[in-house]
């Protein structure tokens, strides 16, 4: 994952996955890495708008961001970590736009990942914080 | 209904990386980036920010 900047206004968001265990297992020849299996994302139900089929690529978590100003990047927002990356993308932009935080406090902030089951939401629990300052029973039960 | 809600380490909420280019001062135009970028990371992973 990357956020980078240049003098000229150039930005960059860059979030990279190999997916799962060993990848694909195969190399390009001299250069030393190992390309992804995101193909195993494809659904096999020709119904699907994610079936496989040529020429397409997979439904998947991957999401770098930019927030653009007046058609100009303005802002890089890269948050890695599967589904959360959309979930904490917005609880970000909430606390920089709605909050008034700078960007080391909306880094810094709490943030909860949807497991996308009613049995488990999860809260942070960052050096940052301690058992007093997050309490899950202030919030169980709320969804 | 609901949620059970629990604590977890840093990684499930993934790590956060941001760097915004402040808007020029009025009258200035609007090329480049006018000399200050502000960066945010996430303390739960790399926790780093770096300008040059």
């Amino acid at each position: 994952m990357l956020s980078a900047a240049d003098d000229d206004g150039n930005m960059v968001s860059w979030v990279n996955s190999n997916y799962a265990l060993f990848r694909s297992g195969i190399t390009v020849p001299g250069y030393g890495f190992i390309l992804h299996d995101r193909g195993a994302l494809f659904s096999l139900d020709p119904k699907s708008p994610n079936a496989i089929a040529p020429h397409k690529r997979p439904f998947n978590t991957l999401a770098s961001g930019f927030v653009m100003k007046d058609a100009a990047p303005l802002m890089t927002i890269t948050l890695m970590g599967g589904d959360m990356q959309a979930q904490g993308h917005a609880q970000a932009l909430v606390s920089l736009f709605d909050l008034g935080a700078n960007l080391q406090a909306a880094a810094d902030m709490a943030r909860f990942h949807h497991a996308r089951s009613s049995a488990s939401n999860s809260l942070p629990w960052g050096t940052r914080w301690s058992r007093s300052t997050v309490r899950p029973s202030a919030v169980s039960n709320r969804s | 209904m609901g949620h059970k809600v629990e604590s977890v380490d840093g990684a499930p909420v993934g790590g956060f990386q941001s760097i915004l280019m402040m808007p020029p001062a009025a009258g200035t135009g609007s090329a480049g980036t006018h000399g200050i970028y502000r960066a945010g990371s996430d303390h739960r992973k790399d926790g780093e920010a770096v300008g040059w």
